[in-house]
């Protein structure tokens, strides 16, 4: 009986330890659910509902869609190795600097990639765009290649480069254009991931833009097409639907590993499930503060992901990784829509140059465009020059620029300064 | 010298019928006779054990109830259909999470990370 009374009192021992730990866990369990219905409540009232169901978009007839030739044309490029470091090289550098070594490889390049470029070229100026992406599978829902779509894009531009340095403007006017319309239908979807990815196509557009519009001999009607081009003036929607996609997207899949995986996982193992529905609140809270500064202007370097939250606790630490991550996603739309907005500016500019002879004194006010930098928050910087030409940009520094976007030194010049030839 | 009467006196013990006697006597032979429970199921027996082991069932249920409830419901797609029933060819493509190392170089290594 001693045994009996020892195993007994030893088994009941561990059973309340258990059911403490069990009546623990489903108190927390019942706590985030209430939490999470209670902030989700919250968001759909003060920002918009958080379900994915909004997000899935109506299909669009397939000769209307930019995406019939846009994805095969991205998946149909070769690359042999070594081709993208010198693609990608290229695009950082104007034609002038190029060498004869690089216009040989890329030739090569672009030869391998007739058909991709055929293909992708057949979207120029297709405006409606639906690359079906499953939304209603939130985060497990499969997206296009998104590599495959830099690749292109970088291949566009060096191109289009090559050609305006040759003299071929149609070409590079028509690899701008090819540009914009790959840029346009990654920026429409409800994905944040596809959004950076369009800025970044949209980027190396500007970048085209911006060697085309600068080079001397620009005619009325190839500004026209440039200017059509470019993406519609404004971001703020797709970056506010790109947040809501997010945030309904993570909450809907808040048990799966990945989302704990992308907050880095603060828990022990186990603990994770139970306490899910708060990381879910937490990151509905972060996007809830994030929509509240949009647009911001940047004024300062970003500075390290939440460096000031690394010691806080697990709710300090999430709302920091997706605060951080909405925030430089937002800070990079507005660095873009300021650099599209001085591509606008600067087209009109020489639209009045070939018009007038010569350059206004003071910017012109443009309808669409804010007479303020959505980067700087102050006014742009215009200058007429004595031999006629005229110099716009962006108060923005590239210390600045460079902290917003990897590797977004390189292409400061090519974004945020305009020098506009004089007349000749 | 006290001389008063036992008030008990002429009073004895009641006894048991005689076959009650040997009714337990008989029980008890055979009580002694079974096997005693092993100690698996005394404990199996136990009410206390078992009255723990139920709470702790329940209190597994309802852990299980909880979480499954958070379980997202499927959406139905849209069923709109180009005119012409065609669309673009589906992509064998890749989630974002496992497309965020190789576009790390591109978009930074924190930002793939909050994408939907």
């Amino acid at each position: 009986m001693t045994r009996f009374r020892v195993l007994k009192t030893l088994l009941v021992t561990i059973a309340i330890v258990c059911g403490l730990g069990l009546l623990a866990a489903l108190a927390i369990r019942i706590y985030g659910a209430h939490r999470l219905a209670e902030v989700s409540k919250r968001y759909e009232r003060e920002v918009g509902p958080l379900s994915l169901e909004g997000f899935v978009r109506p299909r669009i007839a397939v000769e209307k869609n930019a995406v019939t030739w846009q994805r095969p044309g991205a998946l149909a490029a070769v690359f042999f190795p070594r081709d993208m470091d010198v693609v990608g090289r290229l695009t950082t550098k104007r034609f002038t600097e190029w060498t004869a070594e690089d216009t040989a490889q890329l030739e090569a390049i672009l030869e391998r990639n007739t058909p991709s470029l055929t293909l992708l070229d057949r979207s120029r100026g297709m405006r409606e765009a639906n690359w079906e992406i499953p939304y209603e599978q939130g985060t497990t829902a499969k997206i296009p290649n998104l590599m495959a779509a830099i690749n292109a894009a970088k291949m566009l531009n060096a191109r289009g480069r090559l050609a305006l340095g040759r003299g071929d403007r149609e070409t590079a006017l028509a690899s701008g254009e090819t540009l914009g319309a790959l840029a346009r239908s990654h920026e429409a979807e409800s994905s944040l991931i596809m959004l950076l990815i369009g800025l970044a196509i949209e980027k190396l557009q500007l970048a085209l833009v911006n060697d085309f519009v600068s080079a001397p001999g620009a005619t009325p009607a190839e500004l026209d097409r440039l200017e059509a081009s470019l993406c519609d003036a404004d971001l703020k929607g797709p970056v506010r639907s790109a947040i809501r996609g997010a945030a309904a997207a993570n909450v809907r899949d808040v048990h799966a590993e990945a989302i704990l995986d992308a907050v880095h996982n603060p828990f022990p193992l186990g603990l994770s499930s139970v306490l899910a529905d708060l990381v879910a609140a937490e990151m509905i809270e972060a996007s809830r503060d994030a929509e509240k500064d949009v647009f911001e202007p940047v004024k300062a370097p970003l500075v390290e992901a939440g460096s000031e939250n690394s010691g806080g606790g697990w709710r300090a630490r999430v709302r920091a990784v997706i605060g951080q991550n909405l925030a430089t996603a937002s800070a990079r739309s507005t660095a873009i829509a300021s650099a599209r907005e001085l591509a606008h500016i600067a087209i009109a500019l020489r639209r009045e140059s070939l018009a007038s002879g010569r350059y206004p004194e003071n910017l012109p006010a443009i309808a669409g465009i804010p007479a303020i930098d959505p980067l700087t928050g102050g006014p742009r910087a215009y200058v007429v020059k004595g031999d006629g030409s005229a110099a716009l940009r962006s108060t923005t520094t590239a210390e600045i620029y460079g902290s917003i976007s990897p590797g977004g030194k390189v292409f400061y010049d090519s974004l945020f300064t305009w020098m506009l030839p004089a007349r000749r | 010298m006290n001389d008063v009467r036992d008030p008990w006196a002429g009073l004895n013990p009641v006894r048991p019928p005689a076959a009650l006697r040997a009714r337990v006597l008989l029980a008890a032979r055979e009580a002694a006779a079974r096997p005693l429970p092993g100690l698996f199921e005394a404990l199996y027996r136990d009410r206390v054990l078992r009255a723990c082991a139920a709470g702790l069932a329940a209190l597994a249920i309802a852990n299980a109830l909880v979480a499954s409830g958070a379980t997202p419901a499927p959406i139905a797609r849209p069923t709109a259909f180009a005119a012409d029933d065609a669309h673009p060819p589906g992509e064998s493509g890749l989630t974002a999470t496992e497309q965020s190392d190789d576009l790390a170089p591109v978009l930074g290594d924190a930002i793939p990370r909050s994408r939907g």
